[in-house]
């Protein structure tokens, strides 16, 4: 039995790696891809690092306020993100980093190929992965007497020459629970 | 080297890096896990049925998870000494802990996180013993997920317009997410984005063929992978990519060395 149990863990290896194989190639991705929308834990990894899109610019959290007054403030910068020095490698605000990326990857894949913006569609402002950013641009601090409160999301050049940057999304104001 | 000592040196690494990767989570625990990566909010992510599942991932005492899953990965290779279940257990708690964690955060898993389902994995099938072919398989898998991560990133990267004319790297290095200011301007200068492209491409693509040159051939690629992967953590930041990567190295050795 046990000869028997090592060949059938063999042979599910050789099916993992096969399967793994097949999602780094063009052809066959698209029928993984089907499977891996549902992979919540990574067990089917790509692995063409730094080959797409992927990294190639910043991508930006902004919000701002409105008071009672109607009277809009600043945008501000909701995670300043970066490194300043080669030593800098302890990151626990990495994982920030990548959610931006991945949050607007799955918000709106279509504005990473489109100029301008696009009214939001009801299904986008209802994903979790829109309600995690709102949820998370709620709670910063922001103008003191600040009733509702807006995020945009951009991309930036990063450390190149300062260019202006391009807006993925804006949302709509959002009421705050209690001034921020 | 014995494929056991392999397995056991690589189970260190890549439990270094599982600890790094929690100590950073910890360290930053009101911001992650608080007020980000909001459990009232991801649980959504979720149909309802595996909602109620996961619900524990939510709850305070999530965080000692964090704390308890690589201090089983550290376990590992001492329990293999003694006894092969026992360093199977750790290995099972170590997946358990980790795939917990990737549900948890819902989003924003990288490579490394990746690859170390794959060594995990790897290591309890031999942990298991359930034979000389799941022994070895485990640690062949390991090792072709390797090679296979760095012909793929290799490939793709000379089917790349931008790595093939040479401005990957100044615009990988552009961005403020992965790179400093002096990498940067270092990487603007067209000569040196293309000449480290070009060396990356190499590497990664035909590094490989190395290990074909017997026991030197290992050395060789396992000397050029670590410089590979610690100039990667320093200039991109990627720490966790480098204990995720120099994990299997052992492995390599023990099993082609």
């Amino acid at each position: 039995v046990k000869g028997a149990l090592s060949d059938l863990a063999a042979a599910l290896l050789g099916a993992w790696f096969v399967a793994i194989f097949l999602m780094q190639v063009p052809a066959t991705r698209g029928a993984i891809m089907r499977y891996v929308k549902h992979d919540r834990v990574g067990l089917l990894p790509g692995w063409m690092f730094f080959s797409g899109t992927v990294g190639d610019t910043d991508v930006q959290v902004l919000f701002r306020d409105r008071n009672q007054e109607g009277r809009v403030g600043m945008w501000r910068e909701a995670f300043p993100i970066g490194r300043k020095r080669l030593t800098d490698v302890w990151g626990p605000e990495r994982r920030i980093e990548k959610a931006h990326i991945d949050l607007v990857r799955r918000l709106m894949p279509w504005e990473l190929r489109a100029e301008g913006v696009r009214p939001l569609p009801k299904r986008t402002v209802l994903s979790w992965h829109y309600l995690m950013i709102l949820n998370y641009v709620s709670q910063l601090s922001g103008e003191p007497a600040a009733t509702e409160r807006q995020f945009a999301i951009v991309r930036t050049g990063g450390l190149q020459p300062p260019r202006r940057p391009d807006i993925l999304l804006v949302s709509p104001f959002h009421q705050l629970q209690s001034g921020a | 080297m014995k494929l056991e000592t392999g397995i056991r040196y690589g189970a260190l690494i890549a439990s270094a890096g599982l600890t790094w990767s929690a100590l950073e989570l910890l360290t930053a625990r009101n911001l992650l896990l608080s007020r980000f990566f909001d459990w009232r909010v991801i649980r959504y992510s979720y149909p309802p049925r595996l909602r109620r599942m996961l619900a524990p991932l939510g709850r305070p005492g999530f965080s000692l998870v964090l704390v308890l899953y690589p201090v089983a990965g550290v376990a590992f290779p001492f329990a293999l000494l003694q006894s092969r279940l026992l360093a199977a257990g750790f290995a099972a708690l170590v997946l358990v802990g980790h795939f917990s964690a990737q549900l948890r955060f819902g989003i924003a898993r990288d490579g490394a996180d990746q690859m170390q389902t794959i060594l995990w994995v790897g290591f309890l099938v031999y942990a298991l013993d359930l034979g000389r072919t799941s022994n070895v398989a485990a640690a062949v898998f390991v090792v072709s997920q390797l090679i296979l991560a760095y012909v793929i990133a290799g490939t793709s990267k000379i089917a790349s317009a931008r790595w093939r004319d040479g401005s990957a790297l100044a615009v990988y290095m552009g961005g403020r997410a992965f790179s400093t200011p002096a990498i940067s301007r270092l990487f603007q200068r067209r000569h040196v984005s293309a000449v480290v492209g070009v060396r990356v491409m190499a590497w990664e693509t035909l590094g490989a063929l190395v290990l074909l040159g017997g026991r030197t051939g290992v050395i060789t690629f396992l000397a050029m992978g670590a410089a590979f992967h610690v100039g990667i953590a320093f200039t991109l930041g990627l720490v966790t990519f480098m204990f995720a990567f120099l994990a299997a190295y052992p492995v390599v050795y023990a099993l082609l060395g």
